[in-house]
């Protein structure tokens, strides 16, 4: 959230790069900052730029309709809260035309970073007060409420009437923090044993949840607050996570994965210098809660060790978050095929339905080889290294309890969901996140139900297969 | 106390990088031999009776591969007519140990060998080119010859493919490199584990899901005999941002090399990304996405005495080059610009302004990165 250096030091790395040329590039008043690469710019031009760059963003998407209902994910950092002001700006300008009902929203991960109770209640008093500068309704949601997502929901229709979207808000915005659900969320990431396969699945959790917000309070865009030089990181990182199929949704300027609600990124144009100078002589505040890498060293975690790779690289050859990012732009998605296509976990088309020459493949090989001899000796350590090696480590562990929630909802009353039954359903990217973590049933509801979905179906597949005419899902 | 190898229970004396498991020297031969004839038949790399160029270097990974591949043959009769190939740059010091390597090799294995140099197919050792142009480009000159060169080496021993030993770190590293480059067009290529377009010979890499470290391993407790030293004229730095990048992935995550290949084998690239058309040169007839291919105009350059015209943007290099022609030809009274020195031309004070110092590092970048090896 704090990359960003402070403002003070920001400011006078720019008067040491202004000594050159100190006039504007656009009046002739006297430059303060330089944007882009070598571009002078005094306040007015600057904050002018920036401005018309974000609507050109939004504008070239066509994306975005006017008074469309647009959810502002909202962390309290740099990023989020220029997003907030510059919608902020964009709605007083506009007054006349009196447009949308948008929200900035917030989830209060605090539980992530082990705050206390008080802290996060103090955390969620200072991100309200930081939002209420903007005029919105807001909300703050823990990250717990995942636990209460349903896969049934998502098929409901989306609320239409206002009187839904209004109760739904408030249910959000009065939402108390379930010391179960707390307790389940504390057990799954205690039981992640990497840093970076934590940070990917508490991502996933956050969007997830974002989305349904989203959802349920009738927004169909979400705003995030990425800017360019976390995306060109984001380039990177993935590819080096075995997301290479995500890589154009993760860092284009709309991720459709939702379906309804679409994630967009309005900063994706501006590397964080220029996030951190706008916020500076705009006066936006912000707040630095800690995450998960916060103080800890580069190697910490793979998104860790990548932002630090691209920022050296950065100072030494300007051109690189550009250049990166470009990259990721002439990637495309792959059409996943049919709803069994998709990740149950973060809902990326399914890349694991390789040729038997390819990576996972091999790795699938290499592995087989091994195992052959003795397969218990996996399970009995708990460890092993790569994704199929797990499908069978963790059927012992399958025992008769329910799903986990325990309200009627779950329908595998029969037997609980093995590794390899989740597996399936999971991209290659939440495969290894997965098989970091010690057991697959606390996973939240909605990606076990339809683990079991999907199971389930392929039982009944397997059961008419003879009796289709062609391989039709 | 002794470990248990995981497979056969004897005693372990190595622990994989690949998989963590520990193993005796037995057990990892088998497990390393089997995967790469894995991927030969999975990958459908090689027809039986087909003639085979093994790119050889004399490093390690040529190395272990031409034992291996000759192992594997045998062992399940590819039915393989296997050559050994090398190409002498023409470098004293680095290429005479390595060529040395190559030949103990030759006799070791029992495989024919063919060595080309580039003073045979250019006219110009590696030597005489940094002595012409220094040391700044030279990386450039080397990348675009070796590449052809190997494939008229096995034109001349018809061979019909050329196998080479690039690893998986290799992959890795190279894909990393074309993001960071902006590269989309090897991107898309440099995952594939046989690459060349139509008018080149197909090249293919058995060792795509081997990881470097495991060639080592298998080289030192094979006793595998290979000469390891960096290339006396390769400073390429922007690929040592990468390798070192990659190094640290490894330490978070050790499955980081195996993950990064299967991205790149899941990317797929936007239909209206322009992608060269490729023909072939003018020339030689080697494949080349330009009227004249990358070796040619560099050659040209050499030999009209202006190296770094050659350098650059293809269309870019070209326009330099034909308005020295040009400028001879209308002059007709001063000698070839082929035979005069880089000092008194007056051509040759366009070259620097217009190739290389528009930024000085972003071209430098530009210039060295252009010579990452392609696939
Ligand atoms: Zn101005
Ligand atoms: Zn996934
Ligand atoms: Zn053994
Ligand atoms: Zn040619």
């Amino acid at each position: 959230m704090c990359q960003v250096q402070g403002d003070d030091t920001l400011m006078i790395e720019e008067v040491k790069i202004l000594k050159r040329s100190s006039t504007c590039l656009k009046c002739d008043e006297a430059a303060v900052v330089i944007a882009r690469v070598k571009d002078a710019f005094c306040r007015h031009c600057f904050l002018g730029y920036v401005t018309h760059r974000f609507k050109a963003t939004i504008g070239k998407s066509r994306l975005i309709r006017d008074k469309e209902k647009v959810l502002i994910a909202f962390s309290g950092g740099q990023n989020s809260s220029a997003v907030a002001r510059l919608i902020h700006e964009g709605r007083s300008e506009n007054q006349h035309k009196r447009s949308d009902s948008s929200q900035v929203s917030s989830t209060d991960d605090g539980i992530i970073t082990q705050q206390t109770p008080e802290e996060r209640r103090a955390n969620r008093e200072t991100i309200t007060k930081l939002m209420n500068a903007y005029d919105l309704p807001t909300c703050v949601v823990p990250i717990e409420e995942v636990f209460s997502l349903r896969l049934s929901a998502e098929s409901t229709l989306r609320v239409k009437d206002e009187d839904d979207v209004t109760m739904a808000m408030e249910h959000f915005s009065q939402l108390s923090i379930q010391d179960e659900a707390s307790q389940r969320l504390q057990d799954i990431l205690d039981s992640v044993k990497s840093l970076t396969a934590k940070e990917d699945l508490v991502k996933t959790l956050r969007h997830r949840l974002l989305a349904d917000i989203a959802k349920q309070t009738g927004h169909t865009k979400v705003m995030l607050g990425d800017n360019g030089t976390n995306l060109a990181s984001r380039v990177l990182s993935g590819m080096a996570q075995g997301r290479g199929v995500t890589v154009p949704l993760e860092v284009g300027f709309a991720d459709n994965r939702e379906g309804d609600s679409t994630f967009v990124r309005p900063l994706r144009e501006f590397p964080s210098r220029e996030v951190s100078l706008y916020n500076h002589l705009m006066g936006v505040e912000s707040v630095c809660i800690p995450t998960l890498t916060t103080k800890a060293s580069q190697y910490a975690s793979i998104n860790k060790l990548t932002d630090d790779f691209i920022h050296g690289l950065q100072v030494g050859f300007p051109s690189t978050v550009s250049t990166v990012l470009r990259t990721g732009e002439k990637l495309c998605m792959v059409s996943s095929s049919g709803d069994e296509g998709s990740c149950i976990m973060c809902k990326a088309p399914l890349d694991t339905n390789v040729s038997a020459c390819s990576a996972l493949e091999s790795t699938q090989h290499s592995l087989a080889e091994l195992s052959d001899p003795d397969r218990g000796q996996q399970t009995a350590n708990g460890q092993c290294s790569l994704a199929v090696s797990c499908e069978t480590s963790y059927d012992d562990q399958s025992s008769s309890e329910c799903c986990g929630q325990g309200d009627g909802s779950c329908h595998s009353t029969k037997k609980t969901i093995s590794f390899g039954d989740v597996s399936k359903g999971l991209c290659y990217g939440c495969r290894i996140t997965v098989r970091d973590m010690k057991g697959v049933n606390s996973l939240p509801g909605y990606v076990l139900e339809e683990a079991g979905r999907r199971q389930r179906r392929s039982e009944m597949k397997e059961e008419i297969q003879d009796f289709l005419l062609t391989d039709d899902r | 106390m002794p470990v248990p190898c995981r497979k056969c229970g004897g005693s372990a004396i190595l622990k994989r990088p690949k998989t963590g498991d520990a193993l005796c020297k037995e057990c990892f031969y088998a497990a390393f031999e089997s995967e790469i004839h894995h991927t030969i038949v999975t990958g459908k790399l090689f027809t039986r009776g087909e003639r085979v160029a093994v790119g050889a270097s004399g490093g390690k990974d040529s190395t272990v591969l031409a034992y291996v591949l000759k192992l594997l043959n045998e062992k399940y009769d590819y039915g393989l007519d296997l050559v050994l190939l090398s190409v002498d740059e023409g470098i004293t010091g680095y290429r005479d140990d390595s060529l040395e390597t190559v030949k103990r090799n030759q006799q070791q294995y029992d495989l024919p060998l063919k060595i080309v140099s580039y003073e045979e197919l250019y006219g110009w050792t590696m030597d005489s080119i940094v002595k012409q142009i220094g040391r700044k480009n030279n990386c450039t000159f080397c990348g675009v010859f070796r590449r052809q060169a190997l494939d008229r080496g096995a034109l001349l021993v018809n061979a019909g493919k050329i196998v080479t030993g690039h690893n998986a770190d290799d992959i890795a590293e190279t894909i990393l490199m074309n993001i960071l480059r902006g590269d989309i067009a090897r991107l898309r290529r440099c995952a594939d584990i046989i690459t060349g377009a139509e008018g080149a010979l197909p090249r293919c890499k058995p060792f795509k899901y081997t990881y470097e470290k495991e060639i080592v391993m298998y080289a030192y407790f094979k006793k595998l005999d290979y000469f390891s030293t960096e290339c006396i004229y390769s400073p390429n730095a922007y690929r040592g941002y990468a390798r070192a990048y990659l190094k640290d992935l490894e330490k978070i995550r050790s499955t980081s090399i195996i993950d990064i290949i299967h991205s790149g084998e899941s990317l797929s690239i936007k239909k209206d990304v322009k992608m060269p058309t490729q023909g072939t040169c003018s020339r030689c007839a080697y494949i080349s996405s330009q009227p004249v291919c990358k070796a040619c105009t560099l050659l040209e350059g050499l030999n009209k005495g202006l190296p770094k015209l050659g350098i650059g943007k293809p269309h870019k290099a070209r326009k330099r080059l034909d308005a020295v022609d040009l400028k001879a030809s209308t002059d007709s009274s001063t000698p070839p610009p082929s035979s005069s020195s880089t000092s008194s031309d007056p051509a040759a004070s366009i070259a620097p302004s217009s190739s290389s110092s528009s930024s000085p590092s972003s071209s430098n970048v530009a210039a060295e990165v252009k010579q990452v090896v392609d696939f």
